[in-house]
């Protein structure tokens, strides 16, 4: 039988990897691991004795599901795994969506204290319900408060600067 | 020529174990021309005492009070060596790592700040590769197109550029002042770049987080950023991406500690009066600015 397939999207400090990865080389025992990392990360991800493969995500941009990286369609991963660096991963849903770009059998979080639980592709879809309400709202909200922000902030900005 | 003189200013405040190691860890540095400023801000649990009976050569400069990253600046203000290194108190450079530091500031005079990769201090050792401990490791920086800051628990800064945009933004108290002083570098014609073979380490630990205050400060700190810092098409853009921020993530985390954070921005910006210098527009759109990073503390 093949070694299973690991990808971690690296979504997260080193200083939080670091504490991540024996845990999850514990999670999926024999695995070969595969890192998405942005260019800056590159260097740094290479230095782990676990990390089999280091991918480069192409965009200076966080992780989103437009911005796909082209060479992971043709990639197949039995788990794709996504750090967080809080408790509950509350404020990576743009993570989890990107993820789902990628074809892999399941999807993992792991949090800051390197609890592991899966999360399925109709659960991220399902938040995505929940994402897009929110969205709505924040939008609607956003728009009348960037009416004040359209007139008044030009002048706050002029009383901020040094030349005053 | 002899080695041109470091400074290492650490900031502490009532980590008086952490302040006892790392100043230990400082000793074994293998940079013979280094002096350590600790600035303290008014820890309550002897760290001055220890340091004072225990660490006799190290400078110690005691502030009243907290005060935040202010403190920072009484440090970097009495450095005098040509090279400052920024460490926390749960921090400190690898062995290697100032000698490494200035053979990189020696052969580039552009180079503002050279960022230490900033390592886990409990883990980093088990999981790294073997090369590492020898300096066959590659030393090349990180290879990018776009800017990058840095992190403040671990970062070499060439002291002139340092006085040149006058330290860290005082007026922030905590978190994000890096970022705002990466704008200044870079609009001030130096590089930030970051080597992979110049090592810091971090006691890196969930537990040390109180929940507010993270993502409070990042919050408020970020408006602050974008208006100091940004041309004023692009701060009204981002100001207003921050605002649907704050109100997409208090209803997801819910939570709200971003609007308050929102709120003290707009309330408290006369801290900011005279501190507006827009960089140039290329610096602006290509030093890298995670935003969302900023909502992702809380829970």
């Amino acid at each position: 039988m093949s070694e299973p397939q690991i990808l971690i999207i690296r979504s997260v400090s080193f200083q939080q990897l670091d504490q991540n990865l024996p845990k999850l080389q514990e999670a999926f025992p024999g695995a070969r691991i595969a890192l998405l990392t942005h260019a800056h990360g590159v260097r740094q991800a290479e230095k782990y004795r676990a990390i089999h493969r280091v991918l480069a995500y192409p965009f200076k941009e966080g992780f989103h599901y437009r911005r796909r990286a082209a060479d992971m369609k043709r990639e197949q991963f039995d788990a794709v795994v996504i750090p967080v660096t809080n408790l509950s991963g509350t404020g990576f849903f743009n993570v989890l969506l990107f993820s789902l770009t990628i074809p892999s059998k399941r999807r993992f979080v792991c949090n800051m204290v390197s609890d592991i639980w899966e999360v399925s592709a109709s659960r991220i879809i399902w938040m995505g319900v929940r994402h897009l309400l929110f969205q709505a709202v924040s939008s609607i909200l956003s728009l009348l408060l960037g009416i004040f922000a359209v007139l008044f902030l030009p002048f706050g900005l002029k009383r901020l600067s040094k030349n005053k | 020529m002899s080695a041109p003189l470091v400074s290492i200013v650490m900031l502490c405040w009532n980590r008086i174990e952490d302040v006892r190691e790392s100043l230990n860890r400082i000793r074994e540095q293998h940079y013979p021309h280094i002096e350590t400023i600790v600035v303290d801000n008014g820890s309550t649990d002897g760290t001055v005492e220890m340091i004072q009976s225990e660490f006799p050569g190290v400078r110690l400069i005691r502030m009243y009070k907290n005060m935040g990253i202010e403190a920072y600046n009484i440090g970097f203000a009495n450095a005098r060596g040509e090279y400052t290194v920024i460490i926390d108190d749960d921090s400190f450079p690898a062995p290697n790592a100032i000698r490494r530091m200035v053979d990189k500031f020696e052969a580039d005079e552009r180079l503002g700040v050279v960022a230490f990769d900033v390592r886990n201090f409990y883990s980093y050792d088990d999981i790294k590769k073997e090369a590492e401990t020898t300096d066959t490791v590659t030393n090349a920086p990180a290879a990018n197109d776009y800017f990058m800051s840095f992190n403040g628990a671990g970062a070499g800064v060439r002291t002139s550029v340092l006085r040149q945009i006058g330290g860290y933004p005082e007026e922030f108290f905590l978190y994000n002042n890096e970022l705002d002083s990466a704008f200044r570098i870079w609009d001030a014609g130096y590089k930030i770049q970051s080597f992979p073979d110049v090592v810091a380490y971090h006691k890196y630990s969930p537990k040390n987080r109180t929940s507010w205050r993270a993502p409070f400060y990042y919050t408020r700190n970020a408006f602050w950023t974008a208006w100091k810092n940004y041309p004023a098409d692009m701060a009204l853009r981002i100001t207003i991406q921050l605002i649907y921020s704050c109100l997409y993530y208090s209803m997801e985390q819910r939570t709200t500690v971003y609007l308050k954070a929102m709120w003290s921005a707009f309330r408290d910006r006369g801290r900011l009066k005279g501190k507006r210098k827009p960089v140039e527009r290329t610096i602006a759109e290509q030093l890298r600015v995670p935003w969302n990073v900023n909502f992702t503390f809380y829970r």
